[in-house]
């Protein structure tokens, strides 16, 4: 089974690499989620989000590269993040119910 | 700025005050309020006022706890879909391929193993799978025409930023042309030899030949951001151009692993998309290289 939170979690993919053919094809599965999820969000809200949570880029820059006021940067992220939410969650109870069994 | 915490208004708001020990029960109405704070927190806008205010909500709130968790685990989800190995497999990962590339010859097993069956995103990649084709033929045109211009002298110890950056613009466009086809490749739909691994391993390794110098020019002109792009590239380019063969399914997928993890085709196409505003607007760049190279994408995507 494929784990996707947790730095605790890392080191067992260090050992075993190759990841199985049912973890292929659920990772396959998983990205296909997350490219829709990323998909509903407007351009302005996938830029915003990308820069400041994949980017790392500080309100300040990402406002300064978008060319709009720090208090968009904010709204847009907001958007975006309760959007992927919505998109998501789902994934993170399934995950949490296989944890349970 | 949306609602914060709980205020007083929020408490005596609504369906009117209700008879709470704060100390024993959540009001609801409180609790409906930190969404809205959670949401601010996970996506990076709150400051650190509200973090702290979100913190001392979440010590006594195990709702508000667990929808926290949810939304960190949702945006981490957007980061990795894909397990990372660790950092311990990724030290020193360059100089082991480095070794094993060393070690062994070119040399590609004949015929496909066992695929995979059982892929739900089959259409999505029906596409990448004519996408492949078309970057294939796109590829072996364009190696040859470039191969001569593109190779790196180290006599020329100082350049003019412009010719250095054009450099390393057909660096990244090579890059990623080799990249994109394997990222988009899917093993039970796609037929290996449309990927041409073998034509993809010499350009890698071609690639991985020039790293060094062009690395060496960047961070000497100051480009420190395209040199570390440059350097992640190379790990990856590794790995490519260290597949055995084209049905050799993991080290695909660890090449898209790095891809993904290093977000490698994101930098390079915000690195296009600066390349592109400075070519129209004839001006050379100085400083600052993230938030031009971002307001391309911004002006694109609009």
């Amino acid at each position: 089974m494929m784990r996707f939170f947790g730095d605790d979690e890392k080191s067992e993919h260090a050992i075993s690499l190759a990841p199985s053919p049912a973890e292929m094809a659920e990772g396959a599965v998983l990205r296909a989620h997350i490219e829709r999820a990323l998909d509903t969000l407007s351009p302005r809200e996938r830029t915003a989000f990308v820069l400041r949570q994949h980017q790392d880029l500080s309100i300040r820059e990402v406002a300064e590269a978008m060319e709009v006021a720090d208090g968009t940067v904010k709204s847009l992220l907001f958007r975006a993040t309760r959007k992927l939410q919505e998109e998501l969650s789902f994934l993170r109870e399934d995950e949490a119910n296989r944890a349970v069994r | 700025m949306k609602q914060t915490g709980p205020s007083d208004d929020n408490l005596s708001s609504g369906f009117g005050r209700l008879p709470i020990e704060p100390m024993t029960r959540i009001d609801r109405s409180a609790c409906a309020s930190q969404q809205d704070l959670i949401t601010d927190v996970v996506s990076g806008a709150a400051g650190e006022g509200d973090r702290l205010r979100l913190e001392a909500h979440l010590a006594s709130c195990d709702d508000c706890q667990a929808a926290f968790d949810n939304a960190v685990a949702v945006v981490a989800m957007t980061k990795i879909s894909r397990p990372d190995p660790g950092e311990d497999f990724w030290e020193g990962y360059g100089d082991r391929l480095s070794q094993r590339m060393a070690d062994t010859s070119v040399k590609a097993r004949p015929g496909p193993r066992p695929v995979l069956h059982h892929l739900v995103i089959r259409r999505a990649l029906q596409v990448a799978a004519a996408l492949v084709l078309i970057t294939s033929g796109f590829l072996v045109g364009r190696s040859s025409l470039n191969s001569t211009s593109e190779n790196l002298g180290d006599d020329t110890p100082r350049v003019v930023n412009a010719e250095l950056q054009n450099k390393a613009f057909a660096y990244l466009d090579r890059s990623r042309t080799v990249l994109l086809g394997v990222v988009n490749f899917d093993a039970s739909q796609d037929d290996p030899a449309a990927l041409n691994i073998d034509r993809r391993r010499v350009i890698a390794n071609e690639l991985v030949g020039q790293a060094d110098n062009l690395k060496t020019e960047l961070s000497a002109a100051d480009e420190q951001r395209l040199s570390a792009l440059i350097s992640d590239l190379e790990v990856i380019l590794l790995q490519l151009a260290n597949i055995e063969s084209s049905v050799d399914i993991p080290q695909i997928e660890m090449v898209r692993d790095g891809v993904d993890r290093k977000a490698i085709l994101f930098k390079i196409d915000v690195e296009a998309m600066n390349r592109d505003d400075i070519s129209s607007s004839n001006t050379s760049r100085t400083t600052d290289p993230s938030a031009s190279a971002a307001t391309g994408t911004i002006r694109s995507a609009i």
